[in-house]
């Protein structure tokens, strides 16, 4: 039988080993995809939803409390794949001269998919104990920290003409450091 | 906080998973709680000294930093 310092370091080896190969799962098969959609940033984005439903399959052995239920996790999948095909279509269309007051309601549509994954992100995130909300909220805002510095100085850096980045850059980074605040947290009540 | 968390676990031969059960929380937050890096709500501190019935005082011990 496991004492509590073994039993402890294998549910949160667990739940570290889900997130970060689901990450990074996500990452490389977002530059295959992002080869074949003909935007890497695209195919991270859509890498990393996919990784993430990967991670949550090795993540689901550890106990229930420190993972969003079954039922709101695939809310969330759903909700990202959504929004990320409808996004994809949208830029598609945004090629075809339409009319601007067409365009406009076309980019809107995207908001509807978001919209559900934030009240359900909102709920999963309601779901969990106070140390995991704690953990989530913080990783949240350290990675909204990490984001609006990166956008900040990237903006600066393209006003001094030193570079140049698609906005598909930002939920890249977003995501990012929302991951990099996660593994502080974990790590800090480990 | 200090608490005596992991003795009172110990003296009622509770893994950290079945007091985490019976608390309706995570098990990395008994591990929390009993390692100093997190001090329960009190809602959540009621609980634990009622699942041991004991004061809040008999488990936790407030010390300032």
């Amino acid at each position: 039988m496991m004492n509590n310092n073994q039993e402890n370091k294998t549910s949160q080896g667990e739940a570290r080993k889900g997130i970060m190969i689901g990450m990074a799962a996500g990452m490389a098969l977002g530059a295959v995809i992002g080869f074949i959609v003909g935007d890497i940033s695209m195919g991270f984005i859509i890498g990393m939803v996919i990784g993430m439903a990967v991670g949550y399959w090795r993540f689901r052995d550890t106990p229930i409390g420190m993972r969003y239920p079954p039922h709101l996790v695939w809310q969330l999948i759903i909700s990202g794949v959504c929004y990320l095909g409808i996004l994809i279509i949208v830029l598609y269309l945004l090629e075809i001269d339409l009319d601007q007051s067409v365009q406009i309601m076309i980019v809107l549509v995207p908001t509807i998919p978001g919209l559900w994954f934030l009240v359900t992100l909102g709920r999963a995130i309601a779901s969990l104990d106070e140390l995991q909300r704690r953990i989530q909220l913080e990783a949240i805002a350290i990675g909204f920290g990490i984001s609006a510095i990166v956008a900040l100085t990237y903006g600066l850096l393209g006003m001094a003409g030193l570079a140049q980045a698609s906005w598909m850059y930002v939920p890249v980074v977003m995501v990012f450091g929302w991951f990099l605040g996660k593994m502080w947290t974990l790590w800090r009540y480990r | 906080m200090k608490n005596k968390l992991r003795q009172l676990r110990a003296e009622h031969n509770w893994s950290q998973a079945s007091l985490a059960e019976k608390l309706d929380v995570s098990r990395q937050t008994v591990n929390a709680i009993e390692n100093g890096r997190y001090d329960p709500s009190l809602p959540l501190a009621f609980k634990i000294a009622s699942v041991f019935n004991l004061s809040i005082e008999e488990v936790f011990e407030y010390s300032e930093e």
